[in-house]
């Protein structure tokens, strides 16, 4: 059954590996033309961060994590 | 002394029949007043023509077309979406009825069964889950059975209930009850971002891809 997606959460890794039950929710796309997603990241800090995506369908289902990608600041704009 | 005859009335007081018990005082009568809201009392005659009073005044209501209606309980997807993750989802046969004048609630022994019965698909035959007994009341005029459904297939489900009443007769059957069952995750997202990439601006653009199972 594939009802079709609902939603993408961008998702900020706090620990050493992905929680979805703690990670917060960077930003969420409800907008998924032919399921793709997009979503524009500012960083306000410097230093390195990863963030992960998961999918949810109309059903509720919660699908796993996306890889893990690593974004590293290394100064803020003036 | 023995009861010679039962007397029926209307709540009124207007004469409806005669009965006859039986030697230990027992009577029993097939009463059609119709259809609605109805009331009946009774008094006793003994050989040697000594009446009783009245008893107390009985209301009913007969005829009752209603039909039970059918919640997923368990509703995963956006409201009334009909949609679960689960494969033994929760449903709520519910049924609410007339009350009938002069009474407080609608008697409880009123609906002492649901008859329930499910199919996989939009036809072919029906499976049989039968009475479901046990039934609970919500408020004066309402009925409710909280149901765990077998396992259900992926995909539309449909139910269909009717209600028993004490005399054991059966209503007509509710309108079909789709059920959409989708338990399978979507899959990962994928990242269109190198990992360990390093930019100069500090907006960066994360998109991607994503598709429920197939």
């Amino acid at each position: 059954m594939s009802p079709g997606l609902q939603r993408i959460e961008l998702r900020k890794m706090t620990g050493e590996t992905p929680n979805i039950s703690t990670d917060p929710v960077y930003s969420t796309d409800f907008s998924l033309p032919e399921g793709k997603y997009s979503f524009n990241l500012t960083m306000n800090d410097t230093g390195t961060f990863k963030f992960y995506t998961i999918a949810y369908d109309v059903a509720g289902n919660v699908s796993n994590v996306s890889e893990i990608v690593t974004v590293k600041v290394e100064s803020e704009s003036e | 002394m023995a009861i010679k005859t039962i007397k029926l009335y209307k709540g009124d007081g207007t004469f409806i029949i005669d009965i006859t018990p039986d030697g230990s005082g027992n009577w029993t009568h097939e009463l059609d007043q119709g259809q609605g809201n109805k009331n009946v009392k009774a008094k006793a005659e003994d050989d040697a023509g000594n009446l009783s009073a009245f008893s107390p005044t009985k209301n009913y209501f007969p005829g009752c077309t209603n039909v039970p209606s059918i919640e997923l309980v368990d509703e995963t997807g956006a409201e009334e979406s009909e949609l679960t993750n689960s494969n033994t989802p929760q449903i709520k046969i519910c049924i609410e009825l007339p009350l009938p004048t002069g009474a407080s609630e609608v008697n409880a022994d009123s609906v002492p069964a649901f008859n329930l019965e499910y199919r996989h698909s939009s036809t072919g035959d029906f499976t049989v889950i039968g009475d479901l007994t046990a039934i609970q009341r919500e408020s004066s005029t309402k009925f409710y059975k909280l149901f765990t459904c077998p396992e259900l297939q992926e995909g539309q489900n449909f139910f269909k209930a009717k209600w028993k009443d004490a005399s054991g007769a059966y209503s007509e059957f509710c309108t079909l009850k789709q059920i959409i069952v989708d338990s399978q995750v979507p899959n990962a997202p994928t990242i269109n971002l190198s990992d360990g990439m390093v930019y100069i601006g500090q907006t960066v653009t994360i998109s991607g891809t994503s598709s429920d199972t197939p």
